[in-house]
């Protein structure tokens, strides 16, 4: 796991699938992003290529958390694999994805532009 | 400083005990009076024994699981034997002494009024500075409370299993259908479940569904989704409606959790056969594609539409409908027979379609039995990560 921070964008790259094995590790660093004072968030998923059903669910749920927070979350780096998996769980309906890091920073400094921090 | 005799259990002489001159103590006689202290003060067992196997010291604690006294010093630990192990088990412990100086694990043993406990026990061996064996310690914890109580969650999990199964639809066949199903869990009990219902002469409700993660909370909400079902299809048997108020149920038991990410999602497809009409409709949320193979082998997929239930407040569930002719095969399942191996879910779902279509003239039964078989399962739990269910249905 890596941290990255651009302005006020946060940036974590998991590195290993998701399975049973790291799920609780997983659950940890993603509750302490939606907890803590970051605004935006992007979770970078680019060398995985498995999720299990808990992953999906603390994702899905980190989502949710993060808008009644008035932030916002999107996942980048999403492979083949991936993909095929978010495709059945529907993501796509209310999860912002992108292929890679630049482009969900992009949006997300575009976002910033249109509503500036008042601290 | 007083020291008490270290051969005794320490009954009487113990917790009263005070340093009378502390501070001039030296840190020899300070550290062996507390040696002392916590050999007499510690809750687990201590029965230290010569080279020749004779116990020289115990502990209250010893006398407190085992029931035996002063009267064992002198004696060889044989006094507390259960019986119940081979020479070959004592043997193998003191191979193990001998090779890496300690020993751990779970020995049976008889306390002194004849009633048998088990102990996990440490046994060290102490040596001289030139590696002589002098002593050899054993210290030990009765789990014989945490073993039973183990054996009793063990017992639960098989009553719990069989309450499962039961919950299980039985197969139905007549001359217009006939559906069945097989679930496998991983552990003892799983968080998959099937359900169907004849609601009439020619109309049948199918429902398959997996609950995030397994064992007994996904368990117990497979159950308690399967009640909500059936009081759900006595308002509606339309497939979208049924999966929008299955999501809102499910996504208000889990509203409190949502701030700890422990929340519970489920992911399902429910299909209403027609056999009068020929008709199939469905809907599908958050689950992997089911497969309709029609009479000529072509195979469609039943796509999900929306998330799974549970982890959105409200979903838009869209539904899909299709009519068939002659002989036709449906298959539903749960993800556990689509992630396994070093496969991508999409290529495991290609090699199920391919499965199908080759079985697709075999009885619903040996349809399962091949799939399981080409998959490489077995019906043992525990020798694959996630709960598998198949259900075929055939349409004649």
């Amino acid at each position: 796991m890596k941290i990255e921070s651009f302005n006020r964008i946060q940036v974590m790259h998991w590195e290993e699938d998701i399975t049973l094995k790291n799920i609780e590790l997983f659950r940890a660093a993603m509750l302490k992003f939606t907890a803590g004072s970051v605004d935006y968030f992007v979770l970078d998923l680019k060398p995985i290529q498995y999720i299990n059903s808990a992953g999906l669910g603390i994702i899905a749920e980190s989502v949710m958390n993060m808008r009644k927070q008035q932030k916002d979350m999107a996942i980048s780096g999403i492979g083949q694999s991936i993909e095929e998996i978010f495709a059945i769980v529907k993501f796509t309906a209310f999860i912002k994805l992108f292929p890679d890091i630049e482009a969900a920073i992009n949006f997300f400094e575009a976002a910033q532009n249109d509503n500036p921090s008042i601290c | 400083m007083t020291i008490p005799p270290f051969a005794s259990s320490g009954k009487g002489e113990g917790p009263a005990m005070k340093l009378t001159k502390p501070l001039t103590a030296s840190l020899s006689e300070a550290s062996e009076f507390l040696a002392d202290r916590l050999f007499q003060s510690i809750m687990e067992g201590v029965m230290v024994t010569n080279v020749e196997g004779k116990i020289l010291f115990i502990n209250p604690a010893f006398t407190e699981i085992t029931g035996f006294d002063k009267e064992v010093i002198g004696l060889t630990p044989r006094v507390i034997r259960s019986g119940k192990h081979s020479e070959a088990f004592y043997k193998n412990i003191w191979d193990s002494i001998a090779r890496h100086g300690q020993w751990k694990g779970e020995i049976w043993n008889k306390r002194k009024d004849g009633q048998f406990y088990v102990q996990w026990t440490t046994i060290t061996v102490i040596k001289d500075e030139k590696g002589k064996p002098l002593f050899y310690a054993s210290v030990f914890t009765d789990i014989s409370a945490k073993k039973e109580a183990e054996q009793q969650l063990q017992e639960d999990l098989r009553l719990a299993r069989k309450v499962q199964k039961e919950l299980l639809s039985q197969p139905i066949r007549n001359q217009d259908i006939h559906i069945t199903g097989a679930y496998l869990p991983s552990t003892m009990i799983g968080g998959d479940l099937y359900v169907w219902y004849q609601l009439n002469e020619h109309e049948y409700s199918l429902f398959v569904l997996d609950v995030m993660g397994h064992g007994i909370t996904s368990a117990l909400l497979a159950v308690s989704i399967r009640s909500l079902l059936r009081s759900v299809l006595y308002e509606t048997v339309k497939p979208a409606n049924v999966l929008e108020k299955m999501n809102s149920h499910v996504y208000s038991l889990f509203k409190s959790q949502q701030a700890t990410l422990r929340t519970y999602f489920i992911s399902g497809i429910y299909v209403h056969i027609d056999t009068d009409a020929k008709q199939i409709r469905y809907a599908s949320a958050g689950h992997p594609p089911g497969l309709f193979i029609d009479y000529t082998g072509d195979v469609t997929e039943l796509e999900s539409s929306c998330p799974p239930l549970g982890m959105i407040e409200q979903i838009e569930v869209k539904e899909g409908q299709f009519d068939y002719e002659g002989r036709a095969v449906l298959v539903l399942y749960t993800d556990g027979l689509i992630e396994h191996g070093e496969q991508t879910v999409g290529a495991a779902i290609e090699e199920l379609k391919k499965m199908v279509r080759q079985h697709r003239h075999l009885e619903s039964e040996q349809i399962i039995c091949q799939l399981l078989k080409e998959k490489k399962y077995s019906r043992n739990p525990n020798t694959f990560e996630d709960d598998i269910t198949i259900v075929t249905a055939i349409l004649y």
